[in-house]
């Protein structure tokens, strides 16, 4: 079961790594959205991995908190990123500006 | 902040047009047909990693992206999948790199630092002497001789611990006074019966007293009749090593360290507690071993979490049938081989030092070893040898002491504060003890003092396992190292080696928040009841080694 865990992290990387690149390439942003970006989709996987293995090990509290403390904030992160940093070029582009 | 405008605003879509574009741009000659099309489309995304030279005719500086005329500046403003790509691979690659990185170092932090020197691994003050047997605590509690030797020993504890108390006759009725009653957890009929069960083929065999540190017991016993006359002769001390581990792996033990003897670790003199009789090393013992070899088992992770109910004392039972039937066949092996060679459990010597000295683990808060990845839910045994052709191990250092210094879990989960606290003075860490009473003369008899660590007072542990009527278990549950065999464990101890003190702190309160170490929880008893279910058509092996229960 570990192992489906790594094969489904695997793609989920490989599909960030490639969605990245892509935005990379339609998306002008600062720097530091870009870090928060990138570390916020890191925790996204990491509390997904460090979840499923808890988990896998029948400790639902590590479980529920890997994707409190790991996921939550970086889900959270790139949410912000996007809506201070990313949106507001994207709406000025829109409109011409 | 802007998107990259594509004339007709089509976003995503024009991404698939640009190999077409650009297919054009580098003159791959377009072809009728679906198969032509994508082998079309497959040239020309191969073809943008070639440098090409521009529409423009000019030298493509930067890697010859086509751009339209716009060159290498307007990159950005034309994408491409060239630089998707490009950036993906890079992209990926950075992390995959970093990733590497990661667990590359994660693993030599978890191999922990090579220590050369005994004395920088084992720090002692003044001359050690070996531990007299008889002042263990097991073997003293379990000897009627003992005890009427040393009254005093039973008055002053009684006196101290305002209570009526004797170690034999506690001893005497251990594990059979209590009678199950069968609504609560942890102590009913079933839990009884496995505890029973768990250690019954030892007393078939007529070797559990070896867990009372008795010499000579029927499974290890000191018989040398078996020796092969002809020595196997291995090619390189290396070569040795290996076959030893080897040997020591197939049969159950997931730690094999090999390293000197050393007369400060072994009991003497040693007693038969059986026959209430000393017997010397010399005179008594069959050989003068050379060599300890020291295996580690580990205990089941759910039977354990249990802890102090009687349910965990099958993990550990069972622990100790695995402790003789391992050092059994390990001791046998060396016999075959043409070497003498005794297995030992408890008795003739301290395992935790050994198992320090032979480099699989660090003695922790409750004076147990702590083997990384494991902790301290594991038990040990010992083979003595003459054979010395063989490559020895060195002790190591993981930072796993230094990171007791500001834990504590174990001390804060203990049921009769035997164990030294964090705000003890120097967090309890000392070359003698410092728990209650230590300064009281003749209370600290069971301890081997001069040895820098963590003193616990076994007395008092002691006392608490005759309440419950079964051995608690409660500090092995509670190690902040006691985790299960999952990636996230290994990263948290690799993490350990690097960080500083407060984050030891931190960590070690975060363990028991994320669900893990919690004792005298009934819960877990149920959930242990459980951890048979789908074992059918379980999906992992880790619950058939005892690692990690139901996955």
């Amino acid at each position: 079961m570990e192992s489906i865990q790594w094969f489904v992290l695997g793609i989920l990387f490989t599909l960030c790594v490639l969605g990245f690149s892509y935005a990379s390439i339609r998306v002008k942003a600062p720097w530091y959205a870009w870090a928060v970006l990138i570390g916020g989709a890191f925790l996204v996987m990491f509390g997904i991995a460090w979840a499923g293995s808890s988990f896998h090990e029948d400790i639902y509290t590590s479980g529920a908190l890997g994707l409190t403390l790991f996921t939550g904030p970086g889900i959270a992160a790139m949410v912000l990123a996007w809506r201070y940093w990313v949106a507001p070029g994207l709406k000025g582009a829109d409109s011409g500006n | 902040m802007t998107t990259e405008e594509t004339p007709d605003k089509k976003g995503p879509q024009d991404q698939s047009e640009a190999p077409e574009n650009q297919a054009s741009e580098l003159k791959v000659p377009p072809t009728g047909g679906e198969e032509d099309k994508l082998r079309t489309a497959l040239r020309s995304f191969f073809k943008l990693f070639e440098r090409q030279p521009s529409s423009g005719g000019g030298d493509s500086t930067g890697g010859g992206a086509p751009s339209g005329g716009g060159g290498q500046a307007d990159l950005l403003d034309d994408p491409s999948r060239r630089t998707f790509f490009k950036r993906a691979a890079i992209g990926g690659g950075i992390a995959l790199a970093g990733g590497g990185l990661t667990y590359a170092g994660a693993k030599v932090a978890i191999s922990g630092r090579s220590v050369d020197d005994m004395d920088e691994a084992i720090k002692t003050e003044g001359t050690i002497k070996p531990m007299d047997q008889r002042n263990v605590i097991l073997t003293f509690a379990t000897s009627k001789a003992l005890n009427e030797k040393h009254p005093e020993r039973n008055e002053q504890y009684s006196k101290l611990q305002n209570k009526k108390f004797h170690f034999y006759e506690g001893a005497s009725h251990f594990e059979h006074r209590v009678p199950w009653d069968n609504s609560k957890p942890g102590y009913t009929q079933l839990d009884k019966a496995l505890h029973h069960a768990a250690w019954n083929p030892l007393k078939s065999a007529e070797t559990w007293t070896m867990a009372h540190s008795q010499p000579n017991t029927r499974v290890l016993g000191w018989d040398q009749s078996d020796v092969e006359k002809e020595k196997y002769e291995f090619k390189s001390e290396r070569d040795a090593a290996w076959a030893i581990k080897s040997a020591a792996r197939v049969w159950g033990a997931v730690r094999c360290g090999i390293t000197r003897r050393d007369r400060r670790w072994d009991y003497d003199p040693l007693y038969d507690i059986e026959k209430s009789r000393t017997l010397t090393w010399e005179r008594d013992f069959p050989f003068e071993p050379k060599t300890v070899i020291v295996m580690a088992m580990p205990m089941d992770y759910d039977a354990m979490a249990t802890a102090p109910f009687w349910t965990a004392e099958a993990a550990i039972g069972h622990g100790y049938v695995v402790m003789a039937q391992i050092a059994n066949q390990m001791a046998k092996f060396l016999r075959g081989l043409g070497y003498q060679a005794v297995g030992a459990g408890n008795d003739l010597g301290m395992s935790v030092a050994y198992g320090v000295a032979a480099g699989i683990g660090e003695a922790g808060r409750h004076s147990q070893l702590m083997v990384p990845g494991i902790g301290p839910r594991v038990r040990l045994c010992k083979v003595y040898t003459d054979f010395e052709f063989v490559e020895y191990d060195k002790p190591h250092d993981w930072g796993m002491a230094k990171f007791c210094l500001s834990c504590g879990e174990c001390a804060k989960a203990c049921p009769s504060n035997a164990l030294p606290k964090v705000e003890d003075p120097g967090s309890g860490w000392g070359y003698q003890p410092q728990y209650e009473f230590s300064d009281e003369p003749g209370y600290t008899w069971n301890n081997h003092t001069g040895v820098l660590k963590f003193h616990s007072d076994a007395k008092k542990c002691f006392d608490f396992w005759l309440e419950n009527d079964s051995a608690c278990g409660n500090c092995v549950t509670a190690c902040t190292y006691n985790e299960p065999d999952y990636w996230h464990h290994w990263l948290s101890m690799a993490s350990t080696t690097v960080a500083p003190g407060f984050l030891h702190t931190l960590m070690s309160h975060m363990h028991p928040m994320f669900g893990y170490g919690a004792t005298g929880d009934p819960s877990k008893v149920k959930k242990f009841w459980e951890t048979g279910k789908g074992m059918r058509v379980n999906s992992s092996m880790k619950n058939n080694i005892a690692t990690a229960g139901r996955s």
